[in-house]
Parts: structure tokens; sequence; C-alpha cells
């Protein structure tokens, strides 16, 4: 064969592969939630890269493209989007702030806790992975958490870092979940497979939240899923 | 023998009581309280057959949603649940408007319920139907009337409670009135908003009181001028929470007064005295009415409160826009709010607003309000800082998980400001006293927050390691106490039974028992 047709075909695969975002990754989590005693579940389907995201409950897909420096949020029923830049990660600084009274003392769950946290058990085979097995109380003035995770190390670094990564991100706004969060970033190709959290709220009922990770693994993503469906409109904020 | 069998037999059976463990439908007859409250309901469901077409045009599924009623004796009581979650047994001896009755006894203790109640709640998902789809209840709690400094005892009486059960069938019906749905402003008021709002409920009253359109528009319009004024400084997001909260409330309210208006020309009652003792049927049907306008004037000025007021602005536009502008409901299943709809209609100028200016200046006197506004805004904001300088011992009272609501057990001459869901006691709240609690506060900074929780801090605590002392009765393994005597260097707490647990420098007794 001509050495340029053999680059040809070479440049033509590679572009194909190229299209297909590989490698990419591919997890599945169940969650389920129960509160007044009734139990929602949902399944979240991630396709991931070094750079980009794809995220779907069924209701509503995200779509993180760094190599834009745009996220998509797209309304699964109406097939309609928003779309954000990706803003940059804020530094940790301690800062003095003037007190907004307007905002005082009106969210309900910005509790700093207290936390107790335990190693309950090591190489628990009960998940996708064999992991490890903490416990983790927390105790604010007004409500108390209940929190259990389970923290793998899977072989792929590659995946398992974006994966910690991701979750860092979903969850590092909640402060319910911050000792998984803690040692997420401590050790970042730990992933979580198991998390449970029991939360008392200072008004409302308890609620139980349970995450399970079903699939964690390399992929080759299908072909588009990190580009906005079409017909996609744009929605008015 | 026979005899000493027979003796022994009656004597075990004396020995458990008729109200505590699991009893079956046919062993639990609902006691007469319980049975008040209930035909309440039914006669509220009657009115409703009658006048809830002239609340809302449509208004026809007041029935479909279920009632959970729960008593300080444990007992609860599930009314019209499709699919009755665990727990809970057929009573089919009774039918509320033909409705099934189940009842939980799983949870019996022995306090005592007796009349009058008082009675409160929300709307809530509960349980699933048999499509397993979640089901939408109103939930009530139903305890004993306290002694009520304020006397405020209207709220025990039956007609009261007929139109609470009448305003939260309303906030059911409203997920069919409102084509979208905003949360809750989470937002404190800042000078601006309260100086601007209290010009609003002043404009609203005048409004009303007068008799004809040409001499209430302009308050009206000066009403408009304010809240335009009032929505500066928010974003889209909270001025559409604002609306929202306040067609919400304001519309479940203008529910109970069109109810009342439609009353007071003749309706048909099931409910005699013989079942319901505290039941006048809405004789004195103006002193029903007049509450709602006085709740206007006492409200308007209260400088630290938004989301009480949507309960009478909202009322009260709702009310100018049906006499005026009869067409509104209309607009709102369109997709609008109270306030954009009466802009709309009334085409307000520029000269308008300038007129408006003019008058809040004139005829509201602004610049006195302002001055009363900011005094408040600024020893609330002064009082916050002092509270969060306090380091040291903090003691957590919890009374969540008997569902006592703290803020009006407060001794209501003491000075307090409110910050989102914190009410500040600078000097204390005063002792506190119901069912087998009694708590004896000092006069110490103390915090009310979420509904439930007293919270005090010692900035000057001992050096020894426990930081207050107990006295019980007895201790259980899961670490309860009871009949229990808690002291510590701010307050002095008894109670029937608590758990207490601690972490770092908080302290937190959880109450478990009112008796």
């Amino acid at each position: 064969m001509k050495t340029s047709k053999l680059i040809l075909i070479l440049l033509l695969s590679w572009q194909a592969m190229a299209a297909r975002d590989f490698p990419a990754y591919h997890a599945v989590i169940s969650s389920t939630r129960t509160y007044m005693d009734v139990s929602r579940n949902t399944q979240s389907d991630y396709w991931f890269t070094k750079d980009k995201t794809y995220i779907s409950n069924g209701r509503v897909i995200t779509i993180e493209r760094k190599d834009l420096g745009v996220v998509y949020t797209l309304i699964v029923r109406s097939n309609e989007y928003y779309i954000d830049t990706i803003k940059p990660e804020k530094t940790q600084e301690k800062t003095t702030e003037e007190i907004d009274f307007r905002y005082v003392g009106v969210d309900r769950m910005v509790s700093d806790y207290d936390w107790v946290v335990g190693k309950k058990s090591k190489n628990d085979q009960s998940g996708l992975f064999k992991a490890d097995h903490y416990t983790a109380d927390g105790d604010a003035d007004f409500d108390q958490v209940a929190l259990e995770f389970w923290l793998a190390k899977p072989g792929n670094r590659e995946m398992a870092g974006l994966f910690n990564k991701l979750i860092q991100n979903s969850m590092s706004y909640n402060k319910t979940r911050k000792p998984l969060v803690d040692m997420l970033k401590k050790d970042k190709y730990r992933v979580p497979v198991r998390i449970v959290e029991m939360l008392e709220n200072p008004i409302a009922p308890p609620a139980k939240t349970e995450f399970i990770v079903e699939k964690l693994e390399p992929a080759t993503a299908p072909a588009n899923i990190f580009e906005l469906p079409a017909g996609a409109k744009q929605a008015k904020k | 023998m026979r005899t000493t069998i027979i003796t022994t037999v009656i004597a075990i059976t004396l020995m458990f009581p008729h109200t505590s463990g699991a009893q079956t439908q046919s062993d639990y007859t609902l006691p007469k309280p319980v049975m008040i409250e209930l035909n309440r309901l039914d006669e509220a469901y009657l009115i409703l057959d009658q006048f809830a077409e002239k609340v809302w045009t449509g208004w026809d599924d007041y029935l479909n949603f279920p009632f959970l009623m729960t008593f300080q004796d444990g007992l609860r009581v599930l009314v019209g649940h499709p699919n009755p979650p665990e727990g809970f047994i057929p009573y089919p001896q009774l039918t509320i408007h033909d409705l099934s009755v189940c009842i939980d006894t799983s949870k019996l203790n022995n306090f005592p319920v007796h009349q009058p109640l008082q009675c409160g709640g929300g709307v809530l998902p509960y349980g699933t139907d048999k499509n397993n789809q979640p089901v939408t209840i109103v939930d009530l709690n139903l305890i004993s009337a306290t002694d009520d400094p304020a006397g405020k005892t209207e709220y025990l009486d039956a007609e009261y409670h007929i139109l609470v059960f009448i305003h939260e069938l309303m906030h059911c019906y409203q997920a069919r009135i409102m084509p979208q749905m905003f949360g809750n402003l989470s937002l404190n008021p800042d000078l601006k908003h309260a100086l601007y709002s209290e010009i609003e409920g002043l404009a609203l009253q005048r409004a009303f009181e007068q008799d004809s359109p040409e001499k209430a528009i302009p308050f009206l319009k000066d009403f408009c001028v304010a809240r335009s004024f009032k929505y500066q400084g928010m974003d889209e997001s909270e001025i559409n929470q604002a609306r929202c909260d306040e067609f919400r409330e304001g519309e479940a309210v203008y529910s109970e007064v069109t109810i009342l208006q439609n009353i007071k020309n003749g309706f048909k009652s099931n409910l005699t005295a013989e079942m319901d003792p505290g039941y006048q049927r809405f004789k004195d049907i103006d002193r029903y009415l007049n509450k709602y306008i006085n709740r206007l004037k006492e409200n308007s000025g209260k400088t630290l409160e938004i989301y009480q007021k949507n309960y009478d602005y909202g009322c009260f536009e709702a009310l100018m826009l049906q006499k005026y502008f009869p067409e509104w409901q209309k607009k709102i299943e369109a997709g609008s709010w109270l306030d954009p709809v009466l802009r709309e209609r009334l085409e307000i100028s520029k000269q308008d607003s300038l007129l408006s200016l003019e008058r809040f200046r004139d005829n509201y006197q602004i610049d006195d309000l302002k001055n009363k506004h900011e005094k408040i805004i600024n020893g609330r904001n002064e009082t916050y800082r002092s509270f969060i300088s306090r380091k040291g011992q903090v003691y957590v009272i919890n009374f969540k998980p008997i569902k006592q609501y703290l803020p009006g057990l407060a001794d209501k001459t003491k000075p307090t400001y409110k910050l989102g869901l914190m009410e500040m006691f600078p000097e204390g709240t005063g002792p506190v006293k119901f069912d087998g609690i009694v708590l004896d506060m000092k006069p110490v900074p103390t915090e009310i927050n979420q509904l439930y929780y007293f919270k005090v801090v010692d900035t000057n605590p001992g050096k020894s390691k426990k930081n207050y002392a107990i006295e019980y009765q007895s201790q259980n393994e899961s670490g309860t106490y009871t009949n229990v005597t808690i002291t510590t260097p701010l307050f002095t707490l008894k109670a029937p039974k608590v758990m207490i647990r601690e972490r770092g420098n908080r302290i937190k007794i959880i109450v478990l028992s009112r008796v």
C-alpha cells in the first residue's frame, strides 16, 4: 500500500476515534431518597473524559465542555437548554465579609457539623469494587446527620481520578457530605461505591438518601453524547 | 380455686390500661375530643359543597386530599387516603363526608387529650396511591391550648378550625390554578423593604375602607408604586418567589373571607351543639370578618416581618381585584400574579407615580415611618452581631420530637428581633411552662431557632468537665432519662423524658415527651 494512502487511513481512523471521544468512561449511579414514607428512585447516567462530561437523570441533562468553557443544562421534556460559562475554581481564602442581613438565618441547610469519623471495615466486598467502609456522625446545633460511605481504589487511575473529581464537584456544596469530600480530596484516586445518608432535619421529618454506583468502567461513548441533541432550543432565562 | 382464677384474670386485665399498647379496630373507640375535630372537618366539606365555586370557578377537588390529624396522646387519624401507609388500620364504623377513616394507635400514651385544641399544619406528600404516585395530604397537629398571654383565644374556636381546613384545602387546589410555582422567598427586610411594605399595607387598608372605585383607586395606585420601590434591589427570582408566596397564602385567606361573606347570607350545617358544644355556627360572623382587616392593620407596621404579611396583603389585593376587576382569576390562571394584574388594570401613568410620591410624604408621613423602621433594623443587626460574638459552652434544647412550636411561648413583653428562622431575645425569653415541662431561663441572650429549639451560650463556663447537673428517676440502655431535672448556669429544665447529646462545646437536650 502506498505510504500516502496508509497515512490517510491512519488519519481518518484517528479522527473517527477522536470523534468517539475515546478513552471515555461510563458510570451509572442509582439513588433512592426516602422522605415521609415515600421512596423515589433515580438512575443517573455519566459519561466522562478528561475535558467533557455528560450527566443525565432522565429529566435534566448536564453537558460540561471544558474545551469550550461552557456548561449546557438541558430540560429533557421541553428540549430547551441553558448555557453557562465554566467558572474558575475558587481558592479557599478566608476573607472578612460584611454581613448581608438580607440573607442571615434564612437558609435551613448551612449547618457546620462537628464530625466523628471512623473506619468500620476494610475490603468490604458488597459493592462494585472492594472498598473500605466508613461511618461519620455529624452534629450541628439544630440538626444531625449519620453518613456511611464505601471508598474503593479501582485499578484504572485515570478513570478513578476523573470520577473522584466529578463526585467532589457534585457534593462539595453539601455540608452533610463533608467527611466524604475531604477523603476524596486527600486521595484523588479513591471513589465512592456506595453512600448512605440519614439526615435529621431541623424542622422537616428525617430523610434518607442512598447512592449506589452500579457501573464504573471504560467504554466507548455513544456518538455525539457530548453535544446538544438535535432540535434543542436555548431557553430564555 | 375458680374464684381465685377469675379474680386473677380480672386483676391482670385491670393492670393494663385501655390506652396503652397496640389496639385492634374493634378495641379502640375514637374519643369525643377527636370526634369533634373530625365532625368539624365534615362541616368544612359541607360548607365547600355550598360555596367553593364562589371562591374560585372550578374548585371541586377538595375531597381528593386526605387529612392526617395527630394528637398529643400519639393517636393519628387519616381521612380519605386511597392507600393508607403501614401502621394505619381501618376504622369502618365512621366515614367523614363519605371518606374512609383509618387510625394508628401504635404509639398511644397517657396524655389526656381534651378540647379546646389548637390546630396547625400544612400540605405535604404522604404515602402513595395504588399507582405508586405520591399523595398530597393536609397534615395537622392538634395540641392543647396553653395559656395565651396575648388572649388570642379565637384560634381555639370551632369556626377557626373549619376555616383552617378550608385554607389548607385551597392550598391543595392552587397546584391546579398556578401554571408555575416558585419556592419560598428567603429574605430578611432591609430599611427600604420595611418602609415601602408599611406604605403598601396602609394603602390597602385605605382602599378597602372606601365605598367607591373613584375613592379606592388612588390608594391602589399608591400600593403599586410602593410595591415597585420595595422590589428594587430584589432580583427576578426573588420577585417571583415573593409574588408566588403572596398569592399562595393571600388567596387561601381570601378563600376564608369569601366563604364567610357567603355564610353571612345563610348556609346549611350538619354540626349540632350536641356533637360540638363549642360550635356557634358562625353566629357572630362579623367578629370573624373584622379579624382580617384588624390583622392587616396590625401587621402592616411590623418592620421585621415579611412572610406573615403575605396572608394579609395577598388577601386584600384579591378582595380589591374581585370588587373592581372581577376577571382577575383568569389572569392568574394564565400565569400572572396579584400585583401585576392590579397594576395592569390600574394603568398607572408617570403622573400617577409622581402623585403617589407626594402622597407618601403628605398622607403617609414617610419620613416618620423611615425613622421608625431604621431604629428597629439597626437594633436587629446590632443584636445579631452581639449574639454571634458570644463564645463558650453552647446549650440547645430541642422540642422537635414533641412538635412544640416555641415562639409563642416566650414572654411577649421581652424585646425580640427576628432574623430568618431566628428569634433573638437579648434579655431572655422568660420562664416557659407547658404540660409536664418547666423551663426556668435566666435573663440571658436567648435564641429560638428553627421553630423548635432554644439556644443559649454560657460565655463564662466553669472549669469542671460537666457543665450541667442532672437528677432523674431512671435511665434506660439507650440513654433516655425520665422525670429529669437538669441544672445549668443559665437555666433549669424539668421534663418527663429527655436524651442528652454532647459534642465538643455543645450540649443538646432532646425533649422526648410532654407528660
